[in-house]
């Protein structure tokens, strides 16, 4: 008979006036961990807190003192946990269960706020850099926390986001239980100072280069991008035109000028690719608008926008993509360098931005994938809602992003063949983020590139049912649940 | 004229060297595409061998709860009879 793994508890008690340590010792004692085996970790210089009466070792966390009892520990895990919480009923058999079965480095799971359940997405660490998502508790396997080095030494409640965003290096070696772990005082830790410091040093020793400022319980990570890539814009339209704000708008041409006059970013082509349809008239205000920064691409065949996408990407000579729909205005001015920044990380594959409807609402704050069907999270959503997690505030892994605005690297793009000529008008996109994320790359959403996308709140999508047919062919068991938005 | 009368528009318009370059690279992106949709479905039958731990666990909670539902509850009771023949089908005749 094989062992299961064998924890010790540390409760995290550095901020003492949220801590309530006799609940959360009497929690895990309940579930069978003696109090010898849990280690409480209180500040240096805080002073009389309560012993909880019983032989829970208390710790002052000084410097090195966490490298020493990591060198001590003889468990195999080490289950850290904030001292404002406590270990739901049933959650110490569940993390044993999963800890025995799986060949992990590091655990979290859900917790429960009031009664409401806080659903965690799957492990995404490009989000944790902007957001200790992880909750109050999760598990360190002990021989991956001796090989992650040393402790810093000024990293005092940030060291469990020092930890995970280190074994997290490995995502596959890390695992979320989709079940409540703990009774929570708040659904997510707010980004503190110690936090940037912890962030900005783990960028560092990654080799990338970023700006990490904290901003309102999160930080906001600026990438920077060594040179200025080109980055090719493409457009495909037919040269409509709609109401916009009472004014009558040619979408294109307003498209294209608000991206030239509003964009910091400059090293840019802009790529229209146009039906022959078009009006004559919007050729030449797009000439008079964007002169020769704009290179012009017939398309004389049957509407197909992912046979026009992938005709506007044959001509472009950027090193970066951008997929843009003629119905965009920009909001934010360095909507490029946001995409561009995350674009340019190792091993990712596709970005998205923030789309709002005109009046202000979320056209899209991701793909959602979820029983069968491909979808926009937060659609509808006013502009100041957001979930408990606060997802709509920080860069993060999504199932994919919609290509009405979407940065691609040229290369990514041409290695899983464009956008699937199978998907005429709908599911282009989706299609797209799914072969990108079976290559093994990620996909990530910001709130830092934002547009308006005036695309009618009220449209009923004509969906070919032929498309749908396919994208489930194809990818019907991606689209089941979506990992990064769990929903209940 | 208006622009509805013209038939199609002219400008300064983006050209390859070669007309024949512009349908081999359209040619080269189908290409790719149909192997990577044949690489989906290939996967779609193989699923559950390359699951991540996280992945494979979420199912295995999906399946729970979908058999906790309603639905499939009521799916099974009304099912009965059918699967009481089937099993009768397969018993051995002695």
């Amino acid at each position: 008979m094989t062992r299961g793994p064998t924890l010790s508890v540390w409760l995290d008690a550095t901020d003492l006036a949220r801590a309530d340590i006799p609940a959360a010792v009497r929690s895990l004692v309940e579930q069978g961990i003696p109090q010898s085996d849990i280690l409480c970790l209180v500040a240096p210089d805080a002073e009389g807190w309560p012993r909880a009466g019983s032989s829970v070792r208390f710790v002052p966390l000084t410097g090195g003192i966490l490298d020493r009892l990591v060198s001590e520990a003889t468990g195999d895990w080490i289950l850290w946990m904030d001292a404002s919480a406590r270990l739901a009923p049933g959650a110490l058999a569940v993390i044993e269960r999963e800890l025995s079965r799986f060949d992990i480095d590091l655990v979290y799971g859900d917790s429960d706020l009031d009664g409401a359940r806080i659903r965690r997405p799957a492990f995404s660490p490009v989000r944790l850099r902007s957001q200790d998502y992880l909750g109050d508790l999760r598990g360190f396997r002990v021989e991956a926390i001796k090989q992650a080095g040393a402790f810093p030494r000024d990293a005092a409640g940030a060291y469990s986001l020092h930890l995970s965003l280190r074994l997290g290096l490995g995502a596959e070696r890390v695992l979320r239980i989709p079940q409540v772990l703990t009774l929570s005082d708040q659904s997510v830790v707010p980004a503190t100072e110690a936090g940037r410091t912890v962030v900005s040093r783990f960028l560092v020793g990654q080799g990338i280069s970023a700006d990490v400022t904290l901003e309102g319980g999160r930080l906001r990570v600026r990438y920077v991008v060594p040179s200025d890539p080109l980055v090719s814009i493409i457009i495909p339209t037919r040269g409509g035109r709609a109401i916009i704000a009472g004014r009558d708008s040619v979408l294109v041409v307003d498209a294209v000028r608000g991206l030239l006059e509003r964009s910091t970013y400059s090293a840019v082509e802009i790529i229209v690719v146009a039906d022959d349809e078009t009006p004559q008239s919007v050729i030449d205000q797009l000439v008079a608008v964007a002169g020769d920064r704009v290179r012009l691409v017939r398309w004389s065949e049957e509407f197909n926008f992912s046979a026009k996408i992938n005709r506007g990407a044959i001509f472009a000579s950027g090193e970066y993509l951008v997929l843009l729909n003629d119905d965009v205005d920009v909001i934010s001015a360095d909507w490029i360098e946001s995409l561009l920044g995350l674009a340019s990380q190792p091993n990712v594959g596709l970005v998205g931005g923030l789309l709002l409807f005109e009046d202000g609402t979320v056209q899209h704050g991701g793909h959602l994938y979820t029983a069968g069907w491909a979808g926009h999270a937060a659609f509808g959503w006013a502009p100041d809602r957001d979930d408990y997690l606060g997802s709509m505030g920080v860069d993060r892994e999504v199932s994919g992003v919609t290509a009405a605005c979407a940065m691609i690297p040229t290369d990514t793009f041409w290695e899983v063949g464009g956008l699937s000529l199978d998907y005429s008008g709908n599911y282009n996109d989706v299609d797209l983020s799914l072969k990108v994320a079976a290559t093994g790359r990620s996909i990530l959403w910001t709130p830092h590139s934002r547009l308006h996308h005036f695309e009618s709140q009220t449209r009923v999508a004509a969906v070919e049912p032929a498309e749908l047919e396919t994208l489930r062919a194809h990818w019907g068991t991606r689209l089941l649940a979506d990992p990064f938005w769990p929903e209940p | 004229m208006t622009d509805a009368d013209r038939e199609s528009w002219s400008g300064p318009e983006a050209r390859l060297p070669d007309e024949k370059r512009l349908l081999s690279l359209e040619q080269q992106l189908i290409l790719v595409d149909r192997v990577k949709s044949l690489e989906a479905r290939l996967a779609q039958v193989s699923e559950g061998r390359h699951l991540s731990p996280t992945a494979q666990l979420d199912a295995e909670q999906q399946l729970i709860a979908m058999r906790a539902s309603l639905p499939w509850r009521v799916g099974r009771v009304i099912t009965i009879p059918l699967r009481v023949l089937q099993r009768l089908r397969r018993r051995p005749n002695n």
